[in-house]
Formats: C-alpha cells, structure tokens, sequence
C-alpha cells in the first residue's frame, strides 16, 4: 500500500491509493458543551434528504448519547475492541508537542484501519480496512441504550439485570454525529466498484449511485458508519454536505447571490453548537495557514476542536469541543491526546476566543474570515474549571465581524457586558 | 409450569433492557457547565429554566428529572450569580429570511 501523510497522526500511514488533495475541505466544528439533545439537526436532514422507501432506519445526522448510546448500536466501542484484539496494549499516543502544528496531538503509536487490515491480511482487496457490518437490529433503534438522567437507581433486584448505581454520580453526553468526508475515506478505500469518490473542489466524499451495486463494502469500512444501505434501491448512500448549499445553488431565497450557506443540519441547531467551513489544502495536504479562517483557528491555532477517534485513521474533517464535565480518560480514547488542553482552554476563554465562539450561527452563510475589534474592559465572571475549579475570566466588550466567501461582511457579534440578577430579597436594599 | 418470560432475569443481549455500569462522573458539574454555556448565549434565569422544563430537549430537561425542579432552580441561580449573563448582541448582515426553507 502507498504511504500517506496523516497530521492528525503525526506521521505516514499505508493507505490503498496515492495521496491526493483537494484545493479545500469541507470541514467543521461541533461545540458539543451546548447541545440539549433536542434532534432538531437530525429531522432538518431527515426530512430534507432521507424521508423516502427505504431510507426509514437512515439517520446521515444523528445524535447519541454517550458512554452508552450509539448509532449503530455499539459501532465505535465494537471497532475499539477489534483493534485492541489486533494490536493488544498497542493503541497509544506518543505524547510530543511541534510548534509547526505538523504533529499537533502527539504521534499515534498503534495501527490505523488500513494498518490493522494490513497485519490480518485481510483478502480480498476489498477488506482493506479493518471493520464489521452491523446487522439490522443494531440500526434499527437510533439511540439504544440512551442515557437519561433519572432520580436515584433502582436497587440491585428491583429491575431484573439493572445494576445499583451511585445516586447522583452518573454522567453523559450527546454526540453529534455525520459523515467527515475524511481525507482518507475507509468507505472509498474499500469499494470495489470505485463508485465512491472526493470531490477537488470542496472533499466532500459521495457514492456515484450509477456505479454502486449495493456490496456495502463501504458501510463495512467506514469507522463512523455513515455510510448506509437502502435497501429498496440496492444501493449504499450517505451524507452529502448538503452541496447544493455549499456551492451557492440552493433556492434563490437563501444564497440570492450565489455565496456558500450552511448545511441543513448546521442551519438548524438550536443549541447554536455547529460551525461549517471550508479550509485551504495544499499539494501536500497540509492545511494552509489561514489564521483569521475561523476554523483554522479553532482546530490549528488553538486547538480547541478535535477530531473524532483520529486513531482511526481516516484523517476525519469534523472536529469537537470536548464536553468540560466528562471524565478525561473516557474522552482521550475518543479525540486523543490534545483533550487536556483544549478543555483547560475552552473553560476559560481569553478575549479572542470568546469573540470567535459568538460566532457560531449568527449567520446562515459559511463564514470564510473573521475579525475580532477589541473594546474596552466591562467586566469579570467566574467560571467552572474542569476539576471543579474557579476561576476568573475577564470580559471585553468585543466585536467578532464575520465574512463571507465573496469578502463581505455577514455577521457582527458584540459582547455587551456581563450582567447579574439580584435576588428577590435584596431587590429594593439600595 | 414454566416461569413467565416476563418475570426471567433478562440476558445481556436483549435489546429491549437498558444495562448499565457505574462510571466515575458528576451531573452536578454537567449542569454547571450547561448553564454557563448559555449564559455566555445570553440566557438569563428565565430562560434557562425554560430550556430545563422543556421536555423537548433531553440534556437539559434529563438534569431536571434528576436534580428535582427547585434543586435545579437553585442551581441555575447560583452559577449566575457567580458567572453573571453575557449580553451579546448578534446582527447578520443583510437580515436573513427566517423561513429560507419556504422561499421568500
Ligand atoms: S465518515 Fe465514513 S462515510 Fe464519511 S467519508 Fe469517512 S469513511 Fe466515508
Ligand atoms: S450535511 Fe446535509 S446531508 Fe449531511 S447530515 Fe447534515 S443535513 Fe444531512
Ligand atoms: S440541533 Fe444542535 S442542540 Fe439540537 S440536538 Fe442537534 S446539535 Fe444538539
């Protein structure tokens, strides 16, 4: 297999085909601190692209809840599991740090997908990743096992098989989950009829329903399973980054002037948790150094996003804020060694940071630039470290101005000033 | 006669029986955080209480079903009072249709 470049790896990687780049990547950025798990993301896809025959166990966006929830059941602690049984002990990060951002998380130690396939000789060439096609029962239901927060648990007995939990000490959190258009993709990596391809314009990753004959190879493939098969046409399909709104020809209403708007999904979010863009890649597939690119900022500047399970392998372009309240251990195994940092970060945001978050939805158009005029001092707040720290965060009455692809402003966010209510009793003390 | 179904202990792949382990964590904090979160969104006591008594929306509201509705009141006031609200003001530019999957 040819070498490939993973920055997320911090080194080469075998993959079945010779690198190539597109001139951008489509990519984005989920805050998952601020969803309240309402499903709104989930309906706009579903009731845009997926509401046909067919399509009825198809969720492109769904949203789970972890530790225990998953869409397919099972589908990231099953694929853990089967690296862990190649590679046992073996699925570590170096922990290094490059002030070039060429390594930003450490180097991964242990064997990707592709790596994994390799060591098992899996034949034929069509298993050159390693995976597993989930039976149906496991996409039937969108979010078994979902954790919802009751009051305290039953005891030992009272429900047959539940086990006694520790009143009070359970913890979850949702994942926002849709394709990564992953620069390199498992699902085009093992398709035998090649019908899978990435675009050079934007890397969006689609399924040429002309070729595909329905092998779901793809959907065997795919670490994030995101690719699905509908069985009333006999083929596989999956998120297409909604591209119409991308490339500016959605309805005449919304991009009257032809400028890139935000996904279905993304326009949606209540929690306002979601931010798309579109970032520069050069030959080598580096990302090009775009610091006033908002996620260019986020993702290589401060680091603050991070990739889904980037052990994987398959260089995936959404990126995650990790949740502050989660244990650290649970949340290295899922975006690797960069969590401590960007958790430390994102609990206290300085002056610049919070300026970019208010960013986050306050324009239905893809930002491509942002620019942040400072204003004077208003104020301090205290903010909840992830230890259960205090700490003082300073407030600025900043102006975050986002544009667009064409260079015109779009969106213009201040911070005003931190304000506090007083309580009923002191309400007339002066 | 054969024990109901119903009253068997249930086996780990059933699908329909949710199974759970203990993992070291606190909803406490989660809460915390959350409102934060949306303080800095400009959420004010109203608001947030909202956005926990509306069953719609499962993090928040699962919280409420946990920590009781007064206990989670006061929880919300008491973060507030220590973070304050941000007020933010937010302007697109050109005003957006609020309706873009409709047409104009
Ligand atoms: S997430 Fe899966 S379906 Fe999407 S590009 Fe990556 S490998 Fe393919
Ligand atoms: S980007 Fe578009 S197609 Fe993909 S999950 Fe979101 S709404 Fe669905
Ligand atoms: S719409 Fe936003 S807040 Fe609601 S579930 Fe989806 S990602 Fe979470």
């Amino acid at each position: 297999m040819p070498d490939v470049y993973n920055w997320q790896l911090g080194r080469r990687m075998s993959y079945p085909f010779e690198e190539r780049h597109p001139d951008r990547q489509f990519a984005f950025v989920f805050n998952i601190n601020r969803c309240i798990a309402c499903q709104t993301c989930s309906m706009a896809c579903k009731s845009t692209w997926t509401w046909s025959r067919g399509q009825e166990f198809m969720w492109w966006n769904n949203v789970e809840t972890k530790p225990y929830g998953g869409y397919p059941h099972g589908w990231d602690s099953k694929l853990l599991a089967m690296l862990e049984d190649v590679n046992p002990g073996g699925q570590t990060w170096g922990y290094q740090d490059d002030k070039e951002h060429e390594w930003p998380y450490g180097s991964f130690e242990g064997l990707t997908i592709f790596e994994a396939a390799e060591r098992r000789r899996l034949e034929p060439q069509s298993s050159r990743a390693l995976g597993y096609l989930p039976s149906e029962a496991e996409w039937r239901a969108p979010n078994m096992h979902e954790e919802v927060a009751h009051g305290p648990v039953k005891k030992q007995g009272d429900r047959p098989g539940s086990v006694e939990l520790p009143e009070h000490r359970v913890w979850y959190f949702y994942l926002q989950r849709i394709c990564n258009h992953c620069t390199y993709p498992g699902c085009l990596s093992a398709c035998p009829r090649q019908a899978i391809y990435k675009r050079p314009e934007d890397g969006v990753v689609l399924i040429d329903q002309s070729r595909c004959r329905g092998y779901r190879k793809c959907v065997e493939a795919c670490p994030y399973k995101k690719s699905m098969y509908r069985p009333t046409t006999r083929t596989s399909e999956k998120c297409i980054a909604c591209y119409p709104r991308l490339e500016g020809r959605d309805q005449a209403a919304i991009t009257p002037d032809g400028t890139p708007v935000e996904t279905r999904c993304m326009s949606a979010c209540v929690g306002k948790i979601r931010m798309q863009g579109l970032v520069k890649i050069d030959a080598e597939g580096k990302w090009q150094k775009e610091s006033e690119h908002p996620l260019y900022y986020l993702i290589r500047e401060r680091k603050i996003a991070l990739p889904l399970y980037p052990q994987f392998g398959t260089e995936p372009n959404g990126f995650y804020i990790p949740p502050r309240w989660v244990p650290r251990k649970y949340l290295e195994q899922m975006f690797g060694p960069g969590v401590k940092d960007a958790i430390e970060q994102y609990s206290c945001p300085d002056r610049e940071l919070l300026a970019v978050l208010q960013l986050f939805r306050a324009t239905q158009r893809v930002l491509f630039r942002f620019e942040v005029e400072k204003g004077p001092k208003v104020g301090e707040v205290e903010v909840t470290m992830p230890d259960g720290r205090k700490k003082t965060q300073v407030i600025f009455n900043d102006t975050a101005r986002g544009f667009d692809a064409k260079g015109e402003e779009v969106a213009r966010v201040t911070i005003e000033e931190p304000t506090w209510t007083l309580p009923a009793e002191h309400l007339n003390s002066i | 006669m054969s024990e109901h179904p119903k009253d068997r202990p249930a086996e780990p792949e059933d699908p329909f029986k949710m199974f759970a382990g203990g993992v070291e964590g606190d909803p406490g904090l989660m809460l915390d955080c959350l409102v934060e979160e949306y303080s800095r969104m400009g959420y004010d006591a109203d608001d947030l209480i909202a956005l926990f008594d509306n069953p719609e929306f499962l993090a928040t509201h699962g919280l409420r079903n946990l920590f009781g509705p007064e206990e989670t009141r006061e929880r919300v006031q008491a973060v507030l009072a220590r973070c304050g609200v941000l007020r933010v003001t937010v302007t697109a530019l050109p005003p957006e249709n609020p309706f873009p999957c409709h047409g104009s």
